[in-house]
C-alpha cells in the first residue's frame, strides 16, 4: 500500500478528466491552425479549453495562453513583460525571495541580457516585506507568488499590487499552487500575468497557461502563429483538452478543500501532540489547504527523511533537486530566516482525496523513521 | 544498501545481491560538486555516473536514491586534503573517505533507511577469524586489492558491511557484468582520485578550495641547501617525486621533503629516499595489538608490502623496516597486514 502525500509535486488526474481525454479516443482530429473540418474540430477543443480555464479564473478566454507547463508560463511572463517595458536590458526585475526556481532562471536568463534582477525579502512567516515593495523602481518586472509551493503561505498579491501601482511596474504571479486549491480572480488580483499548471490541479503533465491582460500585447519567447503570436507551435491537444476539464472539475470542487485544510490541521495537531520538536514552518500565515511544510529535529535530514518514508511506501518531498538528483538545502526556508533547517524539511502535501487513516500513518512512519536516525 | 558509483563494480556487487535474494536499495553519493567553485563536475557526482547507477537499479529492479552528503565530504575529506597538503604532506583522501563518508555515515543512513547491512564493490574480503572475529583481507584480485584503503574500518563497522567482489577478479566481475547485460559493462575503470573534475589535476583543486592560503613560488634546494632553482608552490610536491621538478642536474633527482615553513622543495638523490623507520600516527587497529608484532608494512597504494617490527607507543607506532622502504610520504597510510589480513594502519607522520 502506498500513501501519496507530494500532490505539490504532481497531483494525480482527476477521474473526471480521464474520462474526457479518453472520449477522445476515437475521433480524427487534425491540426488546430488547418481550415478543415478536422482542423476545426480540433480548434473546438482548444477554444473549449480556453474557455474552461478562463472561467476557472474570472478572466476572458482571449486572455489565456496555452503553454507547455508553469515554467514556460514564468519564462514567457517574464521576457514578455520585459520586452514590454523596452527591456531586458535597463529592466529592473524584482523576485520575491521565495518563489520558484523556474522564476528565478528565468530572472537570471533576464540578467544575462542586461537586465538587473533584485530579491525582495520576506519575514519569517514566508511573506513579502513591505518596505523594500514600497521601493521597487520602474521600469519594473516584479513577482509575486501566490502559494508557496514548498510551504503553501500565500501571498496577499492585491495589497502587494496596490502598493506596486505605476504604469511602468508589471507584475507576474505564479499562482502554479494556487489554482484549483484556493478560489483565483485573475483581475481582482490586479496583476498583469498569472502562471499556472496542469498536473498540480488535476490534469496532465504537458500543458499549463500564462494569463495575460488583454491590454497588454505580450511579445512571444517562441515566435509563431498559434495562441495570438504569443505562443508559437501546434498546441498540444490532449493535454489542453484536459487542462480545460481539470479547471471545470476544480471548480466544481473548491468548496471541498476546505476538508483537506480540516485534515492537514489535524496533520499539525497530531505532529506536535506525538513529536514536538518537529516545527511547521509558515503555519501562522495564511496557507492553501493541503501543504504542510515541516522542520525536522536533528540529525534527520530532509532528503534522507523522503528516502526512508519512500521506503516505508509514503510519498513526501523535500527542498529542491540538482541535476544529479541530489536533494539541496530549501532556498525557501532559509529566506524565511531558519538557516538551520533548511536542509531538514519535509514537504508534506495533501489531495482531495486523502483519508485519514493516511495521516496517522503518516505521523508513525515518521516517528519510526526519526527513532532509528538518532 | 549498496553504495554505487555508477562504474561496473558496484554495479555487479548489487547485482550479485540482488540476485542471491537480499533485498537491496542502491544508493549514490553526492560529494563535491566542484561546479560551484569554479572547476567543472567531480567525475564522482557526475551525471553520467548518477545515470550508470540509476539504470543498473532500474534493470535489476531496486530502488536508487542519490544522497547529498557534500557536506559530510567537505568537512571529513576535503578539509583534511587541503590541510595535509598545505601542511606539506601528501593526504590519502580515499582513507577517510571511507571511514568516514561511505561507510561512517552510509551506516548511520542504513539505520535510518531500516537496511541490514552497507555493501560495495569494494576488492577486499571480510572473513570470520578462529574465534568468530571478524577479520579484513584482502582482495582475491592482486591488481585491484582495495584494502589498503579500508583500514580506518572498525571491527564494529565490518559486522554491517558486505564486499560482494572480494573473491572475484575483475576480469570476472567485467564478465559477469556483460552476463548480467548491465549497462556500464564496458565502462572504464576510475583512475583518478574521484573529485578531480575531468582534465583537470589535484593541483587545479587545491587552487581553488585553498584559495588565498596557496603559497607562491619558492626554492628547490639540494639537502645542502644549494639554490638550484624555483618551484611554483610546494603544495602537490610529494615525497619521491620525480618529474617536474624544474630543475636542470645531471644527477637523478627526486623530491625528499617539502618544508613549508620555508616555502622549499628540497630534492635528493635516490638513497636519501631510503628509509628504514616510520613514525606513524591516528593508527586504528583491527587486532588487540602486543607491544610489538611482525607485520608486513604498506606505504602507498601500490607497493609491495615489506616485512617490518611495529612497536605500539601510545597513540602512535614506530616501525622499523627490515629493509629500507623508498621515498614513504608524510600523510600517506601505512597499513600493517599479516599475510593476506589487515591487522590496523595509520598515517605516516615522519620517516628516517
Amino acid at each position: 500500500m502506498r500513501v501519496y502525500l507530494d500532490h505539490n509535486a504532481t497531483t494525480f488526474p482527476l477521474p473526471e478528466v480521464w474520462e474526457k481525454v479518453l472520449e477522445l479516443g476515437g475521433v480524427r482530429w487534425g491540426n488546430p491552425s488547418s481550415l478543415h473540418q478536422e482542423g476545426r474540430l480540433a480548434r473546438s477543443f482548444v477554444e473549449e479549453a480556453r474557455f474552461r480555464v478562463a472561467a476557472l479564473l474570472a478572466a476572458s478566454p482571449q486572455e489565456v495562453v496555452f503553454t507547455s507547463g508553469g515554467t514556460e508560463a514564468n519564462a514567457l511572463a517574464l521576457w514578455g513583460l520585459a520586452r514590454l517595458l523596452g527591456g531586458p536590458s535597463g529592466v529592473r526585475v524584482y523576485v520575491g525571495a521565495t518563489e520558484h526556481p523556474s522564476v528565478f532562471a528565468a530572472a537570471e536568463a533576464l540578467a544575462g541580457l542586461g537586465a538587473s534582477v533584485e530579491v525582495l525579502p520576506v519575514d519569517e512567516q514566508g511573506l513579502l516585506r513591505r518596505e523594500p515593495l514600497a521601493k521597487v523602481q520602474p521600469p519594473a518586472v516584479v513577482c509575486v507568488q501566490l502559494a508557496n509551493h514548498e510551504t503553501g503561505v500565500l501571498q496577499p498579491v492585491e495589497s502587494w499590487v496596490a502598493a506596486l501601482a505605476h504604469p511602468k511596474v508589471l507584475i507576474h504571479c505564479d499562482a502554479v499552487q494556487a489554482v484549483g486549491k484556493v478560489p483565483v480572480d485573475f483581475h481582482q488580483l490586479g496583476v498583469h500575468t498569472l502562471a499556472l499548471s496542469a498536473h498540480k490541479m488535476g490534469g496532465f503533465p504537458g500543458a499549463g497557461a500564462l494569463l495575460v491582460r488583454s491590454d497588454l500585447e505580450l511579445p512571444a519567447l517562441v515566435p509563431g502563429e498559434q495562441e495570438l503570436r504569443r505562443r508559437g507551435g501546434t498546441e498540444p491537444l490532449l493535454a489542453v483538452h484536459a487542462l480545460g476539464w481539470a479547471c471545470h472539475f476544480v471548480g466544481e470542487r473548491i468548496k471541498l478543500w476546505a476538508e483537506v485544510a480540516t485534515l492537514r490541521d489535524y496533520l499539525e495537531r497530531l505532529l506536535k501532540e506525538r513529536i514536538p520538536e518537529v516545527v511547521v514552518l509558515g503555519q501562522k500565515a495564511s496557507r492553501v489547504p493541503n501543504t504542510s511544510c515541516l522542520g525536522l529535529p536533528p540529525p534527520l535530514l530532509g532528503h534522507v527523511a523522503v528516502v526512508a518514508l519512500d521506503l516505508e511506501g509514503f510519498a513526501v518531498s523535500s527542498g529542491p533537486a540538482c541535476s544529479s538528483g541530489a536533494s539541496l538545502p530549501s532556498a525557501v526556508v532559509r529566506a524565511m530566516g531558519f538557516d538551520e533547517l533548511a536542509a531538514r524539511t519535509l514537504r508534506v502535501s495533501l489531495g482531495l482525496a486523502t483519508p485519514r487513516q493516511e495521516i496517522d500513518s503518516f505521523v508513525s512512519a515518521l516517528e519510526r523513521v526519526l527513532r532509528r536516525s538518532r | 544498501m549498496v553504495a554505487m558509483s555508477g562504474g561496473v563494480d558496484s554495479a555487479v556487487a548489487c547485482a550479485l545481491l540482488a540476485r542471491q535474494g537480499h533485498e537491496v536499495l542502491g544508493v549514490t553519493l553526492h560529494l563535491a560538486d566542484l561546479s560551484r567553485v569554479g572547476l567543472g563536475v567531480s567525475r564522482c557526482c557526475s551525471l553520467d555516473d548518477v545515470t550508470n547507477a540509476r539504470a543498473v537499479c532500474t534493470l535489476l529492479d531496486v530502488p536508487h536514491y542519490v544522497i547529498n552528503m557534500e557536506e559530510t565530504f567537505h568537512r571529513e575529506v576535503l578539509g583534511l586534503f587541503v590541510e595535509g597538503y598545505l601542511a606539506g604532506q601528501t593526504p590519502s583522501p580515499c582513507v577517510r573517505c571511507n571511514s568516514r563518508v561511505k561507510f561512517g555515515e552510509l551506516l548511520r543512513l542504513a539505520d535510518t533507511f531500516g537496511a541490514d547491512a552497507v555493501a560495495s564493490g569494494h576488492y577486499a574480503r571480510i572473513c570470520r577469524g578462529e574465534n568468530g572475529e571478524l577479520q579484513l583481507w584482502r582482495g582475491v584480485d592482486r591488481q585491484k586489492d582495495q584494502s589498503y584503503f579500508l583500514f580506518e574500518l572498525t571491527p564494529e563497522q565490518l559486522q554491517r558491511i558486505m564486499f560482494p567482489l572480494g573473491e572475484m577478479t575483475k576480469a570476472h566481475v567485467r564478465a559477469l557484468a556483460v552476463e548480467m547485460g548491465l549497462p556500464n559493462a564496458a565502462k572504464p575503470d576510475s583512475q583518478e582520485v574521484c573529485f578531480v573534475p575531468e582534465g583537470k589535476t589535484y593541483r587545479d583543486v587545491l587552487g581553488k578550495l585553498a584559495g588565498s592560503r596557496l603559497p607562491g613560488p619558492g626554492e628547490v634546494v639540494d639537502e645542502e641547501g644549494h639554490v638550484l632553482g624555483r618551484h611554483p608552490g610546494f603544495v602537490g610536491f610529494t615525497v619521491g617525486q620525480r618529474r617536474g621538478l624544474g630543475v636542470a642536474s645531471g644527477r637523478r633527482l627526486y623530491v625528499v621533503a617539502v618544508r613549508p615553513e620555508k616555502n622549499q622543495v628540497i630534492v635528493g638523490e635516490a638513497p636519501s629516499l631510503a628509509k628504514s623507520f616510520l613514525e606513524v600516527r591516528q593508527v586504528n587497529w583491527l587486532i588487540s595489538p602486543s607491544p610489538s608484532l611482525e607485520v608486513e608494512v604498506q606505504v602507498r597504494s601500490h607497493h609491495r608490502a615489506q616485512a617490518a617490527l611495529v612497536e605500539v607507543n601510545g597513540q602512535g607506532v614506530q616501525v622499523r623496516l627490515r629493509e629500507p622502504v623508498f621515498a614513504p610520504a608524510p600523510g600517506q597510510a601505512a597499513v600493517f597486514y599479516r599475510g593476506e589480513r589487515v591487522l590496523g594502519g595509520g598515517f605516516i607522520t615522519c620517516a628516517w
